[in-house]
Order: C-alpha cells, then structure tokens, then sequence
C-alpha cells in the first residue's frame, strides 16, 4: 500500500491549521482593494498597476509556504518527532519525503489558486470603476499562465526548504538556508549576465566567473519563472518558454528530492 | 520461537557539527525476545532503553551490530507494518485531532472507509477518548495525549508493540488502564517490548524483565525468579527494586 | 475604583498619541512635503536585483512617489533646482529599467524634462528605449517626433520618426498627412499646439490638466501674434519692430499678456517668442 498519498494529507490538513493561512487572506483582500484604488493615481497603466500588485501578492503569499509552513512542517517534525508517527507506520524515508513534498505542494497550490481568483475580482472590480478602453490589452490567459508558473516557482523552492530541512537539525537554519535560496535564485541570472558582459573598467576574475557560472546551475533560477511583468502588460506567454520552465522546474525538483532521499535515508531521527 | 534479535549493537551518538562521537548509548548490546512474550525492560535514566527501542523502529542505526525482527531488518516496511510503536513523549500532531491520526494509520493499511469507522470508535472506546474525538491535541491533558498515542499504536492490531514508558505522566486510573491493555495483548499473543522506570508495573505483567545500565543488559530475570530471590540490605521495597538496586550496585563495582 | 483608573488613563493615552501624531504630521508637511527616494541614485542594476521577483511594484511605488514629488514641485509653481531635475530624470530612467513597458514615466519625463529643464538629449534616450519595448504603442515615435521637430529643430529626423508613429497599429489619422504639413509650414509653434493637444486628449488629472492648457494657451497666443505678424509683413514689406506695431497699426487690439508672465517679443526671423521661457517666472 503507497504511503505518500495519506502522508501529503496530513501534511495538507496539519498545514491547513495554520491561523497564518487566513491572515494571508485578510492581507491579499486588503492588498487587491488597494491595488484597485491606488491604480487610479495613474494615467494610463491602470489595469498594469492592478496586475502588479495582486500579482505580487499571490507570488508573496505563496511563499508563506516554503518560508514558513514548509519550515514548520519539516523541521518541525523532526525536531518534535512527530515524524515518529508517520514512520511508525510502513512509510519508508523516500515517501515521508515526497509525501511532504506534495503536502505543501498541495496547501501552495491552494493559495495560488485563492489568491489569484481574487485577482481577477480585483480586475473585475477595476473594470466596473475606470473607463473600458484601459483594459483593452486585459489577457486573461496570461494572468492564469503566470500565477501557474508562480506556482511552479514556490514547488521548486520548496522542494529545496525539503533538502534544507532534511540536512540541517534546526528550524532556524532551514529558514536561514531558504531564504539564501531564494534570494540566490531571484538574483543569479542578473548576476551571470553581470559578469558575462564585458563592462569597461570592470575586471571580473575567472575564478569568480565561473563560480557564479556554476551557481547558477546549482541553485534554482527562480527568476526564470518571474511572468508577472508579461502578465500584468498583457503581453501573450510564449509556449515554447513556459514548457521549457515547466520542464525545468520539474527536473529540478526531481533532482533535490533525490538528494533529499539519500541524505534522508542515512540520517539518524533520535 | 525469537522474534526480536539484537546482536552485539553499539551505538554512539554524533555532536551535531563537531561530528565527534559524544556519548556511547548502547555498547555490545545483545536483546532476544520470544514470540508472545512480554518484555520489560528498565533501568535508569540514560542507560540506552529508548535508544534500544528507536533501533528496533529502524529510526536510529546502529554503528555496529545487527537487528533484526522475525528473521528481517530492522526498518523494513513489511516488519514496520506489524509493529505498533508507541514513543516516549507522545509525539502527535498538535492541532490535528485523534481521528485524523487514526484515519492517517488506515490510509496506510488501505482500509475501506466502513471498517476505519468502526475500528476508530473501537479503539477510543477502548482508550476511553470517545468523547475527545474530534478535539485537537493540543486540549488535550498529559494523561490524555498518551491515551491517543497508544491508540494509535494499537489501532491496526500489531503483532508487536514497541512501548516507549507507555506508563509515564498517567494518573493511577489512567495506569491502570495502560496495564489492563497491555495484559489484554498478552493474552492474544501480541509480543510486546517495552521500557519503563516504574518498576511496580513492570513486575506485573511481564513474563521477562532485562536490567539495563550504561548501554548495556546487566541482568535478565522473570518475576518467578524473583519471588525466591533474596532481598539483601534493601528492605521495604518490592522484589524488583531490590534486585534492580542490587544490580546496578554489582554493575557499579 | 481601578477600573474608572484604568479607563482615565486610557482616555488620556490616547490624547497623547492623537495630539503627537497631528504635531508630526503638521512638522513633516510644514517644509518639502515629499522626498525623492533614494533609491532613484542607485544604479538601476542594484535596484533591479534587491527587489528579487518584484521589480513592477517596485516600479509603481516609485513611479507615484515621482510623480507626488513633481507634482508638488512644479503645479504649486515651486522653482526647481537642477539637482531636482536629474533627480527626477534618474527616477524614470530608473522606474523604466524596472519595468520598461511602463508608459506614464515616459509621458512625465516627456511633458516636463525637455521643456522646463532643458533635457532634450535625456529624453531622447528615454524615448528610444521605450519605442524599442512598445512596438505597438504610437506615443513614444510621436514624443520623438516632437522633441526633434520642436526643440532640436532637427525637421528630417522628425520626419522620419513620425512616419514610425503613423504606422503603428492604433496611431491617429492625422499623422500621416501631418509630416508633409509640417514641410510646409515654417513655424515649429504648430507642432507644439499638436503635442499638447494629443497629450490633453490623454489627461484625466485636473492639476495636469491645468498645466498643459495653460501652455496650449500661450503656444496658441504666439501662434496667433505670428500670423498678425505675417499680415503686417504681406501689408507694409517691412517686418514690425515690435509687436505693439500691430496695435498701432490696427491689426490687434492689445498684446495678450503671457499666462506665464513674462512678455512677447518679435526675433529677428519674424517669429515670436516669450521673456519667459514658457516656465512660470517667479514675480507672478
């Protein structure tokens, strides 16, 4: 019998506990109602402002989870050994590790999925108070194919806060680890092209180079699934990047949740 | 028949970033247990007896040494499924309730929704938690907590039970009921393994008790031994604290 | 007895907090009411990389802030400083690198940069990097259009750029026949009266309204002394020595006075312009 369904489960339902979750809602509600009022400050980009903020309120609000469920539900369970009363059960190591996995992949999902609906009320609700002809490059595709990559975005790093949680004993070096990550990942592409520009009088060492060369194909590229910007300008997502982000974030994930497993398997749960 | 067999483990634990090897937990440690047989073992605090039990579980690897239960590794899945495993400070999910525990556990055995039900209500009769069913953990009384764990430890019928102090932080009453069901396994046949400090309960219902110290069995005995055992200098104590002072002293020396 | 204490203090806790609160409130709007952020002195590169995956809110912030910041400045007809308006040139350009697809910042830099602080060439730049992002937006070939034409005096340059603009899906119908309009007529003055009245369609804030009627207003006048001009010169052969000749000679019943106080004069070419500058000068 497969384990990892009911262990993503609990996980979903223990995260779902978390009063943190409704605060975020309260707080992405606050949020849309003044991006729609704020919009209205400006001249002509009224329905870009809108995007931008709800936009960046489900990617912020979808980082509740690596940065602090995905920390809690982890860490916290190895430090609090609730993990016993998973592995009590016929649950090996590997599945306890995807099973997590796919819990928070769950609860993310779940508010991606609340707060981009409360985007489209707020572009909705922007529609019903400012004059139609600002909402002419309005996509609705794109704001769903963004959020779906923001989605994939939060997946990817969570699947590193797994790895983090898993080699370190403290909840609060896993946090510390994750948010390195992210802000790795949210920079490093900026930062190759940085130093693969030949700058006038800017002398990079090789070493440096390919360091940062290396890093950005050791951390995940999370800038790569930044379409917010395309989204909120109704700019059409090509397919041919977003299946190549697809299929990158998904062989990312499957790489650190390897990594994960075998550190996983050899650690002792005193 | 042996059901359980440890052969000659050793275990260190590791200093978390130095990675030196801090304190020996078990050394050459050596447990047999028979099917059907209930095995107490005590000892004082830091002697290796949670240790013992997590390496059964597969949770902690020995550095040395094999386990094995039923002729199989420790930790294999289809060993773990036959293990009820009860830990030493009920570790349970705070704000999850019993139910969801219980129906995690049936989700795991793949049982039909109609037998979880009825199993679930079965097994809180019998942990006397009905009423608390659907309450969070974290309401729960100390005594309470250890009630839904053992709940859960028992709920798929284990052939083997792995009692962390299943007795500890129980009010008389509660105690009382912890020892009704553990002799109410024993006689269906259920191996049961288990460490406790309080040594009264121990006497009661086991069928062997081991005496543990530094990491090692410093004596194994049943209470028919010790009812002829000579009391020596402790007097006004019970059998078993008595032989269990006398060992340790002959450990000590 | 503890209770009407507890509820004494209470009262006059909050008195306190309400009375600070309006004494900080009146200190911080007594001088510059709103600060350029700092930010704006950062390279764009920096600013880019610390606001991670939100470089668009980022954006907006900065863009009302500028745009709170201008307002103040130049609608309440405070004198700015140049300091002041590389300030605000570095904002859109930074506000631009964040989002380049960004149109408002380009319109502010375009309605104010080139006519009060004299950076044409800044714009410009502005304005390349916004038709190379907005390829289906008309507005940033017209504002080049306009910029070559009306303060580079650069005819052929224009042209060229307004042809972009016509072309553009959306761009209005009047562009296209407006280049060889512009050919023909000498004056650069209409190209003004167009831009701002393009820019007018555009404007919903009464402020910003405000200020682009009133220089529509005094390009209009300039334009219309112009033409009194050109009668006077058709009637006497001789180019009026100044403009109360026209008065004189009955062709005008007084010289209209600049909204932006200064006064008109005729240049040696027979074009008309204003001791002003089309920026409010201080007397007024």
């Amino acid at each position: 019998m497969n384990t990892i369904w009911p262990i993503a489960l609990i996980t979903f339902k223990e995260g779902l506990r978390y009063r943190v979750l409704y605060g975020v809602v309260v707080f992405a509600v606050f949020f849309n109602v003044f991006a729609v009022l704020i919009s209205g400050f400006f001249m002509r980009d009224i329905l870009k402002i809108t995007l931008d903020l709800c936009l960046s309120v489900v990617s912020a609000g979808g980082l509740l989870v690596p940065f602090f469920l995905a920390v809690n539900l982890l860490s916290g369970d190895i430090e609090q050994r609730t993990i016993y009363t998973i592995l009590a059960r016929p649950a090996s190591r590997a599945n306890y590790i995807i099973g997590k996995f796919i819990g928070l992949g769950l609860l993310a999902a779940m508010i991606v999925g609340v707060l981009t609906c409360f985007t489209l009320l707020a572009v909705w609700g922007s529609t019903q108070i400012y004059p139609e002809h600002f909402f002419t490059r309005l996509s609705v595709s794109s704001i769903l194919m963004s959020s779906f990559i923001a989605l994939l975005a939060i997946l990817t790093l969570n699947s590193t806060v797994v790895l983090w949680c898993c080699v370190t004993t403290s909840s609060f070096l896993a946090t510390l680890l994750t948010l390195a990550t992210y802000v790795v990942g949210q920079t490093v592409e900026d930062l190759v092209h940085f130093v693969s520009a030949q700058l006038p009088g800017v002398d990079i060492s090789p070493t440096v180079k390919k360091v940062i060369h290396v890093t950005l194909y050791i951390f995940p590229n999370l800038a790569a699934f930044d379409f917010k910007q395309q989204a909120a300008h109704g700019l059409a997502i090509s397919f041919q990047e977003v299946s190549l982000v697809t299929v990158y974030g998904f062989a990312y994930v499957t790489a650190i949740l390897i990594i994960a497993v075998l550190y996983f398997n050899k650690r002792d749960l005193p | 028949m042996i059901i359980i067999n440890c052969n000659n483990i050793t275990k260190s634990y590791t200093a978390a970033l130095s990675g030196t090897k801090t304190q020996k937990a078990l050394v050459e440690f050596d447990l047999r247990v028979e099917r059907g047989e209930v095995f107490g073992i005590v000892g004082p605090n830091g002697a290796g007896k949670s240790t013992i039990l997590k390496i059964l579980m597969g949770f902690v690897r020995p550095d040395h040494g094999t386990a094995m239960i039923d002729g199989q590794k420790v930790g294999d899945l289809n060993v773990r499924r036959r293990i009820g495993y009860l830990p030493e400070n009920p570790c349970l999910y705070r704000n999850l309730s019993v139910t969801d525990h219980l129906v995690f556990a049936a989700r795991t055995a793949g049982m039909s929704k109609k037998q979880t039900r009825k199993r679930i209500d079965e097994i809180l009769q019998t942990v006397n938690l009905a009423h608390a069913a659907k309450l969070p953990i974290r309401t729960f009384s100390k005594g309470m907590t250890q009630r839904a764990a053992l709940a859960y430890a028992l709920f798929l019928e284990p052939e083997i039970l792995i009692l962390d102090e299943p007795m500890s932080g129980l009010d008389p009453l509660g105690r009382h009921l912890v020892v009704e069901i553990i002799r109410q396994y024993k006689t269906s046949g259920t191996t049961i393994v288990f460490c406790s400090h309080i040594l009264a309960d121990v006497e009661h219902i086991c069928t062997r008790i081991g005496i543990m110290n530094k990491g090692v069995m410093a004596a194994v005995t049943t209470p028919e031994e010790l009812v002829g055992a000579d009391q020596g200098e402790h007097v006004g104590v019970s059998r078993l604290e008595s032989f269990f002072l006398n060992t340790l002293s002959a450990v000590s020396n | 007895m503890k209770a009407w204490g507890l509820l004494l203090s209470f009262i006059v806790v909050c008195f306190i907090s309400f009375f600070c609160v309006g004494r900080i409130y009146d200190m911080h709007t007594g001088g510059e009411k709103t600060e350029v952020s700092r930010l704006v002195y950062y390279p764009p590169s920096l600013v880019k990389a610390l606001v991670l995956e939100f470089p668009g809110v980022m954006a907006d912030y900065l863009m009302l802030n500028t745009m709170v910041w201008h307002g103040e400045k130049i609608l309440d007809k405070i004198e700015v400083k140049p300091a002041e308006w590389q300030a605000t040139y570095l904002g859109v350009k930074l506000i631009t690198e964040l989002d380049p697809r960004f149109l408002d910042p380009y319109v502010l830099a375009e309605t104010s940069l080139p006519w009060e602080a004299g950076m044409v060439e800044e714009t410009n730049e502005l304005l390349l990097k916004a038709a190379s992002v907005l390829k289906d937006n008309y507005r940033p070939y017209f504002f080049l259009w306009f910029n070559h034409y009306y303060f580079l005096k650069d005819p052929e340059t224009a042209g060229m750029y307004l042809e972009k603009a016509a072309i553009v899906p959306g761009a209005p119908q009047f562009y296209k026949t407006l280049a060889a309009r512009m050919r023909l007529q000498s004056g650069n003055i209409m190209s003004g009266i167009i831009f701002l009245q393009e820019m007018l369609k555009e404007t919903r804030d009464a402020k910003t309204k405000l200020f682009l009627q009133k220089r529509l207003d005094t390009l209009r006048i300039i334009a219309a002394l112009e033409k009194h001009v050109g009668e006077y010169i058709k009637q006497f052969n001789q180019q009026p020595e100044n403009l109360s000749d026209l008065v004189r000679e009955g062709l005008m019943e007084e010289i209209p006075r600049d909204p932006y106080g200064g006064e008109f004069y005729i240049m040696e070419n027979g074009r008309v312009y204003t001791t002003s500058n089309l920026v409010q000068l201080k007397s007024n």
